[in-house]
């Protein structure tokens, strides 16, 4: 009987300290019990900013903007002068905006 | 005698201030390789105070997509009046804009920016793509764009 109890005095220590050990170093099925807390304010937390490009403040210029018959590649298939476009140059003059000396317009030299 | 030089004095005197009235410029800008579609450009002045002053070319013909050249667009409304008679293709990457013109001689050293606006198709769009102080000094120095021009330069 005597030593029946020494053998369950030691094998409830042994249980004992490894149930401690098991819980101050390795995994926890508890987490909160181990890892420490991260709030949202946490200074080590970085935003990383994956789109360098939206400080421009430009936005996409969409395809479905081309929703007429005239083909993009080739600007001259669509008839000068198409309704609410732009006159090209050499058809009228250039506005009198002040700008440019009386009488004369610009020139494309290279384009 | 006397009736030749006066007529010489009053020819010299009308064609001189002509000439300083206008100065012949040469606009260049060189594309930078975006890979896109060819870009539409809008070039443009504004004065000392920074309002519109006018509009000196528009490269791309298509009015439907000037909303894109956005601080061109907000001055002007998009009015394609502002560039009748100014206006030619738009300019394709890696390719070279050249335009020569006479201006006024009032632009220069009085606080006058030249601004080009850009955009190109499903590419974003660059309003301030280059804003270069119109100065005597500043003519020939080349001025980096921010994405679809490779350089700028103005010259006499």
């Amino acid at each position: 009987m005597k030593f029946a109890f020494v053998l369950l005095m030691m094998t409830t220590t042994l249980g004992a300290g490894s149930a401690a050990l098991a819980g101050g170093q390795g995994l926890s099925l508890t987490p909160g019990a181990s890892l420490p807390l991260r709030t949202m304010s946490d200074p080590a937390l970085t935003l990383i900013d994956d789109d360098d490009e939206d400080e421009d403040g430009g936005s996409l210029w969409p395809s479905s903007d081309d929703d007429d018959d005239c083909g993009d590649d080739d600007e001259d298939s669509c008839a000068a002068g198409a309704a609410g476009d732009a006159a090209k140059a050499g058809t009228v003059p250039p506005p009198k905006n002040g700008l440019f000396t009386d009488g004369t317009a610009p020139v494309v030299k290279s384009n | 005698m006397k009736s030749l030089i006066a007529a010489l004095a009053l020819s010299t005197a009308l064609v001189i201030p002509g000439l300083a009235l206008a100065h012949p410029v040469t606009l260049t800008a060189n594309m930078a390789d975006y890979g896109g579609r060819g870009a539409y450009l809008a070039i443009y002045v504004t004065d000392a105070s920074g309002a519109y002053a006018g509009s000196l070319w528009m490269a791309g013909g298509k009015s439907k997509y000037y909303r894109h050249l956005i601080d061109w667009a907000q001055f002007t409304g998009g009015d394609p009046a502002q560039v009748d008679g100014i206006t030619g293709a738009s300019v394709g990457s890696g390719q070279k804009l050249e335009l020569s013109m006479d201006l006024a001689d009032a632009l220069f050293d009085a606080g006058y920016t030249l601004h080009i606006d850009a955009a190109a198709e499903d590419m974003r769009e660059s309003p301030n793509e280059i804003a270069v102080p119109l100065t005597t000094a500043g003519a020939g120095t080349p001025v980096s764009g921010r994405r679809y021009i490779a350089d700028f330069t103005y010259g006499f």
